[in-house]
């Protein structure tokens, strides 16, 4: 058998890490077949959950940039990264196949999600209306959580 | 004098470097989710990472050792390798998050490329390292680090309900519309614990030790900046975690990115108040990215000895210094694949979790041991606490990652 320099055996080495291979696999398993399933009422309620903060966001940004309190570069940055966010929701529910009991909210979030991805798309404009973009962005926050408890009655009932 | 103004810098050092990426998020979401119910945890880390920071000091104090070569002493060369690589890839991945964190920043405080942005943060640090003393390092980033102090201002200037924040300072657990929102409490809970109780911190702490040279007559500053500082940097935890329940509860927003969070202080102290959020994240994550890079370097360089040290000529320490070189490199290409930062840290923290008590446990032996630090051991007090934070981090790490999976990443 033979000793590492301190004593240990090599053999000992070897068998944690033929113990610890198994996890790694299945972590790894769990991974990749996360990407390959249909999307539940749990997923679907995190992405309305996603989207109704990045609305809310885009609501309060709005406020605040109209009163004065934030520098011009914080808030574009702000939206930009918010649009590609949104844009990628957008994108994974468009994509997904879902579980049929969940089809409407689904095409309900996707076609919300497009509908704020347009709003932030215009704020990049600098001759946006930004009072009715804030009215949007606050009627969108109150839909997306409408949806998040529709779909977590569907959820716990499941 | 000068005794008093090391202490004073000591502790406004750990205050200011007190907070990074992972935690910021992790605390305004669990205010923003749970209101003020998960404050407790706040408490409770803060206790263990004193408990721990202070042991692993005193150690580095007393014997000259740091952390992984007690660990690889404690727990056997396998056992030991096993938790090194484990801590080296949760420093690359933290230390990437902060980088991406950073780089962020940048692009809200300048605008620009977010990959040119890396890019930049990576040579910058670089040049860092290079060239700035440790403790300049350590003094530069901490205290800087203070410009966070704003968002404790902003807690107070959101109004929170008081009597609220004192029950939540209470262990509790919340009424919850689900029992699936209870899974996620305790998601929070383990990942804003960990969050605190990170285990790089201890490595780093230790290590700054040894290269400021620290002997047993530095046992009572140990004490003192342990306990005053991380005891102040709690109350910057305390107020992220009261602005997302007072702030960002109300407006239904959970943080995606960290610098929403600077929203915050704008609407109390306007433009300047942005700008002094944006920056104070700006020097305690890049405390943070710092502290990890080099933390990848010691530990490796504890555990195979090697000679190291900030202190040395980099000729004089040749893989200590390419390793710390590596570990920015390499962080920077995780990040440049486009991975979001705040992903990547909240899943180091809740795999930091399964390391803590690996870290920990070898420090609890060592410390206690009275024919090693003969007579600094543990006392009383410190072994009670030792003992039960480690039994509170062994049930964490046991559940940890079924709560990730269960909770999708605390998703719900």
């Amino acid at each position: 058998m033979t000793r590492m320099r301190d004593g240990t055996d090599t053999s000992e080495v070897w068998i944690q890490g033929a113990l610890a291979a198994p996890v790694l696999v299945l972590i790894v398993a769990a991974i990749a077949s996360s990407f390959f399933r249909e999307l539940g009422p749990d997923d679907v309620k995190i992405a309305a959950s996603d989207l109704r903060s990045a609305s809310s966001t885009t609501r309060q940004l709005l406020e605040q940039y109209q009163r004065g309190e934030l520098t011009k570069r914080y808030y574009a940055a702000h939206i930009h990264l918010l649009e590609d966010e949104v844009s990628a929701q957008y994108n994974a529910l468009n994509t997904a196949s879902v579980d049929d009991t969940i089809r409407n909210e689904q095409a309900e979030t996707r076609d919300l999600a497009a509908r704020l991805d347009d709003v932030l798309k215009r704020l990049d404009d600098e001759t946006a209306d930004l009072d009715s973009s804030r009215m949007d962005a606050l009627q969108m926050t109150r839909k997306f959580a409408t949806i998040e408890e529709r779909l977590r009655m569907k959820a716990q009932s499941q | 004098m000068k005794k008093i103004l090391e202490i004073f810098l000591g502790i406004l050092t750990a205050m200011g470097g007190f907070v990074e990426i992972g935690e910021l998020v992790f605390s305004v979401n669990a205010g923003a989710r749970f209101r003020y119910s998960l404050l407790w945890v706040v408490v409770l880390g803060t206790i263990g990472i004193i408990t721990y920071g202070e042991m692993a000091g005193r150690i580095a104090a007393v014997t000259g050792q740091p952390v992984f070569a007690v660990i690889r002493e404690r727990a056997g060369y396998a056992a030991g390798l096993g938790t090194l690589m484990a801590a080296m890839v949760l420093s690359v991945l933290t230390c990437a998050a902060e980088v991406g964190g950073i780089a962020l920043l940048l692009k809200f405080l300048f605008g620009g490329n977010y990959f040119l942005l890396i890019v930049g943060t990576v040579v910058l640090f670089l040049l860092v390292v290079w060239f700035l003393s440790f403790q300049a390092i350590e003094r530069v980033f901490g205290l800087l680090g203070l410009m966070m102090l704003v968002f404790a201002a902003a807690a107070v200037y959101v109004r929170p309900d008081w009597g609220e924040v004192a029950s939540g300072l209470i262990p509790n657990i919340p009424p919850l519309d689900d029992s699936k929102e209870y899974l996620v409490y305790a998601y929070f809970a383990v990942g804003l614990m960990s969050s605190i109780m990170l285990p790089y911190e201890t490595y780093f702490y230790a290590a700054g030790a040894i290269e400021d040279g620290w002997n047993p007559g530095d046992i009572r500053l140990n004490r003192v900046i342990t306990i005053i500082g991380f005891g102040l940097g709690a109350i910057l935890a305390l107020s992220l975690l009261i602005i997302g329940a007072a702030f960002f509860n109300p407006l239904q927003i959970e943080l995606s990115l960290p610098e929403t969070a600077a929203l915050a202080p704008a609407l109390h102290f306007g433009k300047w108040g942005l700008i002094l959020a944006l920056l104070g994240m700006f020097f305690a994550f890049g405390g943070a990215a710092i502290e990890n890079g080099l933390t990848g370097a010691y530990n490796l360089a504890h555990f195979f000895g090697w000679p190291w040290g900030k202190y040395r000529p980099p000729e004089n320490a040749s893989r200590f210094t390419l390793s710390w070189m590596v570990m920015f490199i390499v962080a920077a290409a995780i990040v440049m694949t486009g991975v979001d930062p705040v992903q990547v840290v909240e899943y180091s923290i809740i795999f930091s979790v399964v390391i803590l008590p690996l870290s920990y446990f070898p420090i609890l032996m060592a410390a206690r041991d009275n024919d090693y630090m003969y007579p600094y051991a543990n006392g009383w007090l410190a072994d009670i606490l030792g003992w039960s934070y480690l039994i509170v981090i062994s049930v964490a790490a046991l559940f940890a990652i079924p709560l990730l999976i269960m909770t999708h990443g605390g998703k719900g």
